[in-house]
């Protein structure tokens, strides 16, 4: 049986061949789509959380949903040392973050103002790829490392004075006039629109709040899973601190996902209608050519259920030769979009950058969406050349000799 | 006691309805509010965990001029504010800048419950809403005109709805409630201890109560009240603000 239907499938090359590129092509397509749906968030996740806020954060209970200075820990009792002894902690990162009115001449602007200590950051800030006019500051002087977005904003360039102004540690006032040392380039474009970094103990200086951190980043080893460790550190988080990952932290994040994600699941579920309709037409082609070899074959006394089973194996042959195919083909396109992403320009760009999304197509290598698609394909493949076997069924040999 | 209590209030009651909202509203003001006055002040700002008391000095000139000078702690110390007319700036000697503040301000004044916009730029009561006289209630033990007030659809004022309490005795005003757009209560005003301060019947102490925050208030405290001061030419003006003391 198996060897008729492999039979078969040589004897018309050019219909095979056309059969496995309609499958080919319909698994490219939906892998494609989909990766750059899942790259980009992939890509935005991996920014904001890896390189930036942390995937553990620690606080003082209840400081993330207030965010305020007076929820803050003493870096001089954090039992930080600890913390770094467990499985997958590569270290702890300490910061203290703040929001402050910024001002230059007239221009003034809301910020977040964080205190770092850059030799010890995350990727994100450590600001040595980023500056992209300046240096980056001495430890505890008077300078500030301004975000670009920010800079254009208030029109300020390297060697200007800032002026802070805002509200400190219980309640006292907090000012200050810096030094801008430097320009980064923050990749978050939200964050590249109003993040000032300062020193650490300059930014404790300011709030007056004197070895205090608001935010003890849990650096991890990469490749580690967030939630084992997770599990690991928050027995030893005792009542007054929090620990939360990135799911906690950014909420809005998961939910613009999802939301997104829906639409893609909309978009898909038309393109496989489409997709189902040409595999379809393919069938329909491949049965109307043969009406008369059936017609031959029923009459010669093959039993009609044999044929339809042949003819039906043929086509699993084929949809599963054009899945892999597709799934396999695909590959290296996954892999150049990731490293290449595609550069929007022009209104595009600007649209994408109004709701904070880096302008920048990026793909997943995710192998789960290849199998999944190419799955999806090949399901349809089968259900379509039940079309085939109907059409068998009632086949009327001599009828269907003459047409 | 019983009859008593019904006749007083059936007294009180006839009493509201002699009464104009608006004049009391402006009686009340002029008692405080809007009188040239010079002022020592403390200022204690409560927390669950911690408290934190701050000196000031107020100078106040009509409805619409109002300077004041932090004095202590020493870290805000020479701190100004003034007011005149609709602009607003504040003065920080430790960048020794005057910045100018936005006109319509509810963030917290200088990390106590007042926003700015209660202490620096009210607002007129009067002017600013229309007045209905509710009836007479007692607040501790004060028979008070309750009067609700609402925003004219032109004023540019924070609220939603006011409601405050009238002294029948004083004409002071000894609670004024803040609602949003929302008719939720946001934050209580309180005047206690009245007493005879510079020649008058005031409340020594002013409260404000959050009301969404157990446990947070911030009491300002009248250490001393002038109401003979006079005061220079230019005195609200910008140029003052560094020299003034």
């Amino acid at each position: 049986m198996l060897k008729l239907a492999w039979r078969n499938i040589w004897r018309n090359k050019v219909r095979s061949t056309i059969t496995i590129a309609a499958v080919m092509f319909c698994v490219i397509f939906a892998v494609v789509l989909r990766s750059f749906q899942v790259g980009v968030w992939e890509h935005m996740v991996d920014d904001i959380v890896a390189n930036n806020f942390g995937y553990l954060q620690v606080h003082q209970k209840g400081f993330w949903e207030e965010q305020s200075l007076d929820l803050s820990m003493d870096q001089a009792t954090l039992p930080s040392d600890q913390w770094r002894e467990v499985d997958g902690v590569r270290s702890v990162v300490r910061r203290l973050e703040s929001f402050s009115l910024v001002s230059m001449d007239q221009n003034n602007r809301g910020s977040l103002v964080l205190g770092i200590e850059p030799q010890h950051e995350l990727p994100g800030l450590q600001l040595t790829d980023q500056i992209v006019s300046g240096n980056v500051f001495e430890p505890g002087s008077d300078q500030v490392v301004v975000s670009e977005g920010l800079a254009e904003f208030l029109k300020v360039v390297v060697g200007d004075s800032l002026l802070f102004l805002s509200q400190g540690y219980r309640g006292a006032s907090a000012y200050g006039q810096f030094v801008v040392s430097g320009i980064a380039k923050i990749s978050n474009p939200e964050l590249n629109k109003q993040l000032v970094l300062m020193p650490l103990q300059t930014a404790q200086w300011m709030y007056n709040g004197m070895g205090l951190l608001t935010t003890a980043v849990i650096d991890l080893e990469p490749g580690v899973d967030h939630k084992e460790v997770k599990e690991a550190l928050q027995p030893m988080m005792g009542e007054e601190l929090e620990l939360l990952e990135w799911e906690e932290l950014f909420p809005e994040l998961i939910q613009t996902i999802e939301a997104d994600m829906a639409g893609g699941q909309i978009f898909i579920t038309i393109l496989y209608f489409i997709i189902s309709f040409v595999l379809l037409g393919t069938v329909i082609m491949m049965v109307s050519e043969r009406e008369r070899e059936f017609g031959i074959l029923v009459s010669i006394g093959m039993r009609k259920s044999k044929l339809a089973f042949v003819t039906v194996l043929e086509n699993l042959i084929l949809t599963l030769g054009g899945a892999i195919v597709g799934m396999t083909l695909v590959k290296p396109l996954q892999f150049y979009f990731k490293y290449n992403p595609i550069d929007l320009s022009g209104q595009m760009k600007e649209a994408i950058e109004q709701f904070d999304f880096e302008p920048k197509l990026y793909t997943t290598t995710s192998y789960i969406i290849n199998l999944n698609h190419g799955a999806i394909v090949f399901i349809i493949g089968v259900l379509v050349s039940s079309y085939a076997v109907w059409k068998i069924m009632k086949l009327e040999p001599v009828k269907s000799m003459r047409s | 006691m019983k009859l008593n209590h019904i006749l007083t209030f059936l007294l009180l009651s006839a009493l509201s309805f002699g009464q104009n909202p608006t004049q009391l509203l402006r009686e009340a003001e002029a008692k405080l509010g809007s009188a040239d006055v010079a002022a020592e002040v403390s200022i204690r700002t409560v927390r669950p965990k911690w408290e934190r008391t701050m000196e000031a000095k107020i100078w106040n000139k009509g409805m619409d001029k109002t300077m004041i000078l932090i004095t202590g702690p020493t870290r805000e110390k020479g701190t100004v504010f003034l007011r005149n007319g609709d602009e607003v700036w504040h003065y920080v000697p430790g960048i020794r800048k005057i910045i100018a503040l936005p006109a319509a301000m509810v963030q917290s004044w200088m990390g106590t419950d007042f926003t700015n916009d209660a202490l620096i730029n009210a607002g007129s009561l009067v002017e600013d809403y229309e007045h209905k006289l509710l009836g007479v209630v007692s607040i501790e033990g004060n028979p008070c005109y309750q009067i609700e007030l609402v925003p004219k659809p032109e004023a540019a004022v924070v609220w939603g709805k006011v409601v405050t309490h009238i002294s029948v005795k004083h004409t002071l005003q000894l609670r004024t409630e803040f609602y949003d757009e929302d008719d939720y209560l946001v934050t209580t005003l309180l005047a206690k201890e009245i007493k005879n301060l510079g020649g008058q019947e005031l409340p020594y102490k002013l409260t404000i109560m959050p009301a969404d925050e157990e446990g947070f208030y911030t009491e300002m405290t009248y250490k001393e009240l002038d109401f003979n001061f006079t005061f220079p030419a230019g005195f609200f003006e910008r140029s003052n603000m560094k020299l003034v003391q």
